[in-house]
């Protein structure tokens, strides 16, 4: 069923409301110019990742203005082709919709005609607006790959595939202690963190923030950890084998998540809060949040999800640089949360 | 040109495409970590006239006796998305330019110094296109830097004048 929701802003993070409404017209010329530009400045797979990551945004953009929701993916295909004529980039018809994936095909891709109809899937802005688009109609994660549909690459097939949900709440179980690494091992913090606050722990390094989640999944809390380290590395140090970590960054990956993207963030720990019991969300390194968007934006961020937690009978701890914040807004920041110190406080 | 390729340049010139304002942002962002700030600035600037003039072309509208250049690119930039724009004469085939709610100073929040750059490319295409002498602009003033407005002036190139 296609449901018609009342607008949400995507970035519910920040920024004026106009603008999260507001579109502005490019020509399809504009695709290879700034492909042209990427390329020179870091070549040709610098410029195809940051396509790829532009097309997401203005499809779920496009999305967010709509207010739509789908609940399935025979919903998706029957709603893609009817907004994407309004995209302008071409048109499209759905060959196939299958388990778990959506097969479109383009019978005139602007991106391919821009870009002289290369025999070889070079349509990374598409690719990357189909996929905003999906996964913001269903709100699950979609990876969406570009194959030909005809011999002579004069039509393109995009296979929209659903991926798993890497946000699914667990309680994680317990490592053998001689397996747990010294971190995790360390993680005695003598404090009782109080349901429905949010705390914020100063410090230049990150593993006080790190000692406090692990604790309280120990205690079998369902965590968000949502974080600049990459998961992997979160993963062993810390002992979080099922824990979902969610990665601040630009990369393709089903559990990265670009910084600048504050309202997905958002409607993903949103997300989280909902279906988890007993659940923790931890943000390390608030200052990078604030790097890549704005203090109004990160600060903004910061109180809705702090209403999130209170509302879902949450924990949120978030860690934080002191050094790197003015005292302003380090006091701004100070006043949405209750401090959280090692060894008590 | 073969007959094929121009029917599919034809295609190509005729596409639109939408894109939302807040990834005016990440174009800055990436374009000033790739390059530096000063490549970035000129890279928006080429990106948004060939852009302007591309549009400029597909609407296939022309300065004419009965609508002045500073009029034609009022109007035609409300289609644009970018803002609204009031254009005066101001002599020498220089034209002032008003922004109102310039949609990539909002995009782009606090900024130190003038940052419409694709809006300065956008608008030198669209006047290049429109008059078919080649416009340059720059931004003296700019709300992302604490404005109310931004203003823009658009000159004739050394060469054109």
């Amino acid at each position: 069923m296609v449901e018609q929701l009342p607008v949400v802003e995507e970035e519910e993070g920040g920024g004026e409301d106009a603008l999260q409404m507001a579109f502005f017209i490019m020509p399809g010329h504009a695709l290879k110019s700034l492909r042209d530009e990427l390329e020179i400045q870091g070549g040709d797979a610098l410029a195809n990742d940051m396509l790829y990551r532009y097309g997401i945004r203005c499809g779920e953009g496009m999305i967010a203005k709509m207010g739509m929701k789908c609940d399935t993916l025979e919903d998706i295909a029957s709603t893609i082709p009817a907004l994407w004529a309004g995209v302008g980039l071409g048109r499209i018809t759905v060959d196939e919709v299958t388990g778990d994936s959506i097969k479109v095909r383009f019978h005139e891709s602007v991106e391919s005609l821009a870009l002289g109809k290369p025999k070889e899937p070079k349509c990374h802005f598409t690719r990357g607006y189909l996929n905003g688009m999906a996964a913001s109609l269903s709100g699950k994660e979609f990876n969406t790959e570009e194959i030909k549909g005809s011999e002579d690459w004069a039509q393109q097939v995009f296979i929209l595939k659903r991926t798993a949900d890497v946000l699914t709440p667990v309680v994680e179980k317990p490592m053998p202690k001689a397996d747990a690494a010294p971190a995790a091992v360390a993680a005695a913090a003598k404090v009782t963190l109080e349901r429905g606050m949010s705390y914020l722990v100063e410090n230049e390094d990150p593993t006080d923030a790190y000692r406090f989640f692990v604790d309280e999944i120990a205690r079998g809390s369902q965590g968000l950890c949502i974080t600049r380290d990459f998961p992997n590395k979160v993963r062993k140090v810390y002992g979080l084998a099922q824990t979902p970590v969610l990665w601040l960054s630009n990369a393709e990956a089903e559990y990265a998540v670009e910084p600048v993207q504050l309202g997905k963030l958002y409607h993903k720990i949103e997300d989280f809060l909902k279906k988890a019991e007993s659940p923790i969300v931890m943000i390390t390194g608030l200052e990078y949040l604030i790097v890549q968007n704005n203090f109004h934006s990160a600060l903004k961020f910061l109180q809705l999800v702090r209403d999130q937690i209170s509302i879902h009978d949450s924990i949120l701890i978030a860690s934080i640089s002191p050094s790197t914040m003015g005292d302003k807004d380090l006091k701004l920041i100070e006043r949405e949360m209750s401090p959280l110190q090692a060894g008590g406080g | 040109m073969g007959a094929a390729r121009e029917i599919e340049e034809a295609g190509v010139q005729a596409a639109f495409f939408i894109m939302p304002v807040q990834i005016l942002k990440s174009l800055h962002d990436e374009f000033r970590s790739l390059a530096g700030a000063d490549a970035a600035r000129a890279i928006l600037f080429r990106i948004g006239f060939s852009s302007g003039e591309a549009v400029t072309r597909k609407i296939n509208i022309e300065v004419d006796s009965g609508l002045t250049l500073p009029e034609t690119l009022t109007s035609l930039w409300i289609e644009m998305g970018l803002g609204r724009i009031i254009v005066t004469e101001t002599g020498n085939g220089r034209l002032h330019v008003e922004c109102d709610g310039s949609t990539e100073a909002i995009a782009l929040g606090r900024m130190e110094t003038p940052s419409c750059d694709l809006t300065c490319g956008y608008l030198a295409g669209t006047a290049s296109a429109l008059s078919g002498e080649r416009y340059h602009c720059v931004e003296t003033q700019c709300v992302s830097a604490g404005a109310e407005l931004c203003l823009f002036d658009l000159v004739l190139r050394p060469d054109e004048e």
